[in-house]
């Protein structure tokens, strides 16, 4: 954040020229700083400096969040939906989270854009809630979503309702998504007031089909693009309360011709779960439509199993091997109706210097009261995430336990 | 690349010569952001830099499909044919070998593959108004010696085997002078020949037909089946680079190629299966070679005699070929030379 | 299922909420451009496209969000960072979005719209026919407009014959169930051959002929004045790429020529797999150049309402214990296109098979090449004569 006048009380036009003059240009340069030699070189009070400091970290400083408080937060906030699918949603520990990226990925063919089309039919039309479709690939296909519909609903006027709340945007390079997703946020923002329901499920099919072209390159340009996308798909997930279902592609790795994900290590953090969708030809043979899914990656569930639980599920052409299932509300889960939380204070997004991550995986025994023997209570993580490196370098020490959740009050 | 020929800002083209791009290959090899970043351009004007570029390239090479069909120009016209030299079986092939693509001729031993290459040496020394493009032919050997002899017999009956080309013009050629004979026992000569030596003779217009015999046997000994990849890549240069002297001088390259059975190789062959009769056999080098193709022929012998020569009748069937339907013909190789029968239509 | 989905937007007419319809529009466009800036301001500066030396200069200069820069004037922005006041405008403007229109590729592609405003738009836009009703059933009426089709299948089992008929296909009139559409068919291997050609579009207008012989109605007539030999062959617009960088500026200066002409509904690219299969050391870069073919080829073909066809080669890949033929350029190139066809042979009969689709089932189906070009695998003698007559037009079914 540069300094400028009008940012807090006290901070004077003089001053800014004055700071600036002697090379401290931003919020950060002056809370970092050494105050009396600056006071001494802009010949500014020492006084005025240390109070505008005071109120410049009480503005832009985050504050830390109580454990418990964290997890009545995400007890109220988070809702789970169900992708219309029983045997994905026993895979996905009950359906898509809101606040968490979800992942589809898998060979050409194997059915990404199906599960996304599948996703948003149930959800539009079996939860009636918004969904915000970012095609990047041309795979959307809106009479393949009018089967799904009419798979659900005999009546006509309940597929127009589902349809019209299924928007779809078509972007085809990264800036563009980026563009939309701003857009996006800054909607709900407003909370523009909406006759259709609120977009609870940000699909984005498929992430690497835009960011691809940019990667391979000599330049570190298409990686910086990449954590940009990443980062704001986490903000908004978090943010807007939505569940965020994006799909990426797969390539050969050219020296052990095994097949891994396109967008690779440094992605591979963003998505809070992920799904590998194969095309079951060897089990099935190829004229049955049976497709495997297996989960690589969890916060709840048992993952790196793929064998153990695979499950078939088949697209065909009807669309009724994906049986749609009823959403059942579960314990200390509720489904909110209402607009999206535009979160409080100590949530609120604000330039890099405060963000407060809070990779709340409330882990064991929190979704699921029967098992008692799990770890009792939340455990939220703390983690500030300032750069992308030292997100990367919390989340590893906190991935390996060793940290509790903190306590401090406000 | 000369930038400042260019239709462009000054601006943008100072900045390209800065950022040291020479061709408008690195240009477009580049991504926008890479483009940007090393010109320090903005994205509206790489978007502008990118057409320009292109432009240049491209000129302004639309065609339409009419254009295509109208053309009498000898230079461009894809009616030009080369004649196979018999009327019959040019009218299996439309009208004879298409200019630019490689052609590939195959089978067996002695089904008469080498009289066919043998016979196109010679029509192609023949004017235009008989199917020829006046020009030499180059015949690259990678097994057998050239067949001299035979040669010299196919010139001296020339004039009975084209009867439909008056005599004086028949005399007035000087078939032998013309055809370049290439040897290429491997891989690495048969590289040179082909990058170098032919595209002389190309460039300076005296031939107009290339045969290669056999192109299989280049590949026959030296590669083991665990060297797949790397044969794999020699096929497509070559390929790669056949078309382009194809396509630059208008000049057809012919490639004699053997068959294997296609027990070992179950998988390679159903592209060709349909066209196999009795004993199955399919063209030697695989898929990736066959890639590389404009058209295929495949040539065998059959069991009957032709009386009164008693020659052996073979029959020659279009494989592939974007024009052409798959059909066949019958067809002798006797003292003159290669000539379709009219006899039956084979089923 | 066809007359009802055509039925279903009907009952929108009236109930379609204003709300809705102004918030699909409204906060696009930028006119209203205080809610745009509002929460654009926490929009980091790495997101937007400027050009990198700008952007490392703004980051120096302490800048990190949008809003930061938007609070200066372009003057005191090219001040503090030490730049030209032409480039402090061209970093204002990116930033607030006013280069839309020329900055991309289209100012267009990040309009939202409802499925069903594009079930509409899917429904109007028709199909181009194969001429092989199978084919056509199993892709769902035909090669779509707005998607990339890739066809991929070994040499000689009929890839380009299928996009020479296309390429006639799509120049169908209306009133016979066609597009009415021109075509650009850019070749890399030299295997367009104008005779083949010449052979699908004759036996093209032969049929439309007997048609209206058949039917005769008022349209018919007028449509088969224009619908001739000429000018079909005159509405194909013919490239001729010899490499891959002939191949990349042809892609480039697409966009122009398709804003000349606007009536092309169809882009052949026959085929993608020859240039960049061979003099590639650096295969990262042929990796990425071919996503960016990709998604310049999608963003065409939804830009300017078309189809593109591409053909791809087919290659052996070795596994552990077998091998099997595979679609070339490799795993990645998979995902490139939107539907995918593989042709092949199987018992001395030609098969497609649709192998990926976001809207049909996978299945194969028999097809032929007949003189005449493209078309069903002709049945026992009784429905020949009856499948001669009865070409499964869309007319032609409308009226039974």
């Amino acid at each position: 954040m540069i300094l400028r006048v009008g940012l807090c009380l006290g901070l004077t036009a003089e001053m800014v020229q004055q700071l600036k003059d002697n090379g401290v240009r931003t919020v950060m340069d002056l809370v970092s700083s050494d105050l009396e030699m600056i006071a001494r070189k802009c010949s500014l009070s020492y006084k005025a400096l240390v109070a505008v400091r005071r109120v410049l970290l009480a503005q832009f400083s985050s504050f830390p969040v109580n454990g418990a408080d964290v997890y009545e937060e995400l007890k109220s906030s988070t809702a789970i939906l169900s992708t219309g699918s029983k045997s994905l949603d026993k895979l996905l520990d009950g359906g898509l989270y809101t606040g968490e990226v979800m992942e589809f990925t898998g060979s050409p063919g194997s059915g990404k854009t199906q599960a996304c089309l599948h996703i948003a039919a149930n959800v539009s039309k079996s939860l009636k809630q918004g969904v915000l479709y970012i095609d990047s690939t041309g795979g959307f296909t809106a009479t393949r979503l009018l089967q799904l519909l009419q798979g659900r609903t005999e009546a006509e006027e309940g597929q127009v309702e589902a349809l019209q709340r299924i928007q779809v945007t078509r972007v085809f390079d990264a800036y563009r998504l980026l563009d939309v997703l701003h857009e996006f946020r800054s909607t709900v923002a407003q909370e523009v007031i909406r006759a259709s329901a609120p977009v609870k499920i940000l699909v984005v099919d498929s992430v690497s089909a835009v960011i691809c072209p940019l990667l391979g390159s000599r330049q570190p340009d298409g990686m910086a693009l990449m954590m940009h996308v990443a980062r704001e798909l986490k903000t908004l997930a978090k943010e807007l309360g939505v569940a965020v279902v994006v799909t990426n592609h797969v390539t050969r790795d050219a020296s052990s011709g095994q097949i891994k994900p396109a967008l690779g290590r440094s992605w591979s953090f963003v998505p809070s779960s992920r799904v590998l969708l194969e095309n079951g030809k060897e089990s099935c043979g190829k004229t049955s439509g049976c497709r495997i899914a297996s989960l690589t990656k969890s916060p709840r569930q048992t993952t790196g199993f793929s064998s153990l639980n695979p499950l078939l599920y088949g697209s065909s052409h009807s669309g009724a091997a994906l049986v749609s299932s009823p959403f059942v509300p579960r314990l200390f889960v509720r489904v909110t109706n209402a607009r999206p939380r535009l979160p409080t204070l100590p949530w609120q997004w604000s330039p890099p210097l405060r963000i407060v991550w809070l990779a709340g995986r409330a882990r064991g025994g929190a979704w699921r009261p029967g098992s008692a023997s799990a770890r009792p209570g939340p455990r939220p993580l703390l983690s500030r995430w300032l750069s992308q490196s030292e997100f990367g370098l919390l989340w590893r020490r906190t991935r390996s336990g060793g940290e509790e959740g903190r306590r401090t009050d406000p | 690349m000369d930038w400042d020929q260019l239709d462009m800002n000054p601006r943008v083209i100072a900045a390209l010569k800065k950022a040291n791009l020479r061709s408008i290959k690195e240009v477009l090899n580049l991504s926008g952001a890479d483009l940007q970043r090393l010109t320090k351009l903005s994205s509206t004007d790489i978007q502008y830099l990118l057409k320009a570029v292109s432009g240049a390239l491209r000129k302004n090479s639309v065609l339409t499909a009419l254009q295509l069909f109208q053309d009498e120009n000898l230079g461009t016209s894809q009616r030009q044919k080369l004649s196979l030299g018999c009327p019959v079986l040019d009218g299996l092939l439309r009208g004879g070998i298409p200019l630019t693509g490689i052609t590939e001729i195959a089978g067996e031993s002695s089904a008469g593959k080498t009289q066919i290459g043998l016979q196109l040496c010679l029509s192609v020394q023949y004017p235009y108004e008989h199917g020829g493009l006046e020009s030499g032919a180059v015949y690259i050997c990678t097994e057998d010696a050239f067949p001299h002899k035979r040669l010299q017999q196919l010139i001296e009956r020339q004039s009975q085997l084209r009867a439909d080309v008056p005599h004086d013009i028949v005399q007035k050629i000087k078939f032998g002078n013309s055809i370049f004979v290439e040897h290429a026992a491997d891989i690495e000569t048969f590289h040179e020949c082909i990058a170098k030596r032919i595209n002389v003779l190309l460039a300076r217009g005296m031939v107009r037909l290339v045969v290669i015999d056999s192109i299989a046997a280049l590949f026959r000994c030296e590669f083991a089946a665990k060297d797949s990849v790397l044969k794999a890549k020699y096929l497509q240069t070559f390929g790669a680079k056949l078309h382009r002297l194809s396509s630059t001088f208008r000049t057809p390259v012919v490639c004699i190629n053997q068959v294997t059975d296609t027990m070992g190789e179950a998988l390679t062959d159903d592209h060709s299966s349909p066209c196999s009769t009795g004993r199955s056999v399919v063209p030697a080098l695989g898929i990736t070679w066959s890639n590389q193709l404009l058209m295929r022929l495949m040539v065998s012998r059959t069991g009957h005699l032709v009386q009164p020569a008693g020659s052996t009748l073979r029959i020659m069937r279009v494989v592939f070929a974007p024009h052409l339907p798959q059909s066949a013909c019958y067809y002798t190789v006797n003292a003159q030379g290669v000539k379709g029968t009219r006899t039956e239509t084979p089923t | 299922m066809k007359e009802k989905a055509a039925a279903l937007p009907v009952p929108r007419e009236g109930k379609e909420p204003a709300p809705l319809g102004r918030s699909g529009a409204g906060t696009i466009g930028g006119s209203v451009p205080r809610p745009r800036t509002f929460f654009m301001e926490q929009r980091d500066l790495g997101s937007f496209s400027l050009p990198p030396s700008l952007r490392a200069k703004l980051v120096a200069a302490g800048f990190q969000t949008s809003q930061e820069v938007l609070d200066v004037r372009p003057c005191e922005l090219s001040k503090e960072i030490g730049v030209s006041k032409q480039e402090a405008l061209e970093i204002l403007q990116v930033i607030r979005g006013d280069c839309c229109g020329n900055g991309g590729s289209s100012g267009n592609t990040a309009r939202k719209y409802t499925a069903l405003e594009l079930l509409e738009k899917e429904q109007d836009q028709g199909f181009i026919v194969t001429f092989c009703s199978a084919l056509d059933d199993v892709l769902g009426g035909g090669v779509h407009l707005t998607k990339v089709t890739e066809i991929c299948g070994a040499p000689g089992v009929g890839k380009t014959q299928l996009c020479m008929q296309l390429a006639v296909d799509v120049q169908f009139p209306e009133c016979f169930g066609g597009l009415a559409g021109e075509a650009v068919f850019i070749d890399t291997e030299g295997s367009f051959m104008v005779d083949r050609v010449v052979d699908m579009a004759s036996a093209c207008v032969q049929h439309c002929q007997l048609i209206a012989e058949v039917h005769p109605e008022e349209g018919h007539q007028a449509a088969l004045e224009t619908f001739t030999l000429e000018n079909i062959l005159s509405h194909i617009y013919y490239f001729r790429c010899h490499d891959y960088v002939e191949l990349l500026a042809q892609v480039y200066l697409l966009p122009d020529f398709l804003s000349e002409h606007p009536k092309v509904r169809l882009v052949v690219i026959d085929g993608i797999a020859f240039p960049f299969r061979h003099d590639f050391e650096d295969l990262s870069l042929r990796t990425r150049l071919l996503n960016g073919l990709a998604q310049q080829l999608i963003t065409i073909a939804n830009d300017h309402t078309l189809a593109v066809v591409l053909t791809n080669q087919m290659t052996t890949r070795i596994g552990q214990s077998h091998s099997s033929l595979v679609p070339a350029l490799g795993e990645s190139w998979g995902h490139a296109a939107t539907i995918r066809i593989i042709l092949h042979w199987e018992n001395k009969q030609r098969l497609a098979t649709l192998y990926k689709s976001p809207s049909q089932k996978e299945s194969a189906v028999p097809y032929c090449v007949t003189p005449q070009g493209f078309r069903d695998i002709q049945l026992p003698p009784p429905d020949l004569a009856e499948n001669k007559t009865n070409p499964r037009k869309r007319p032609r079914e409308e009226e039974q």
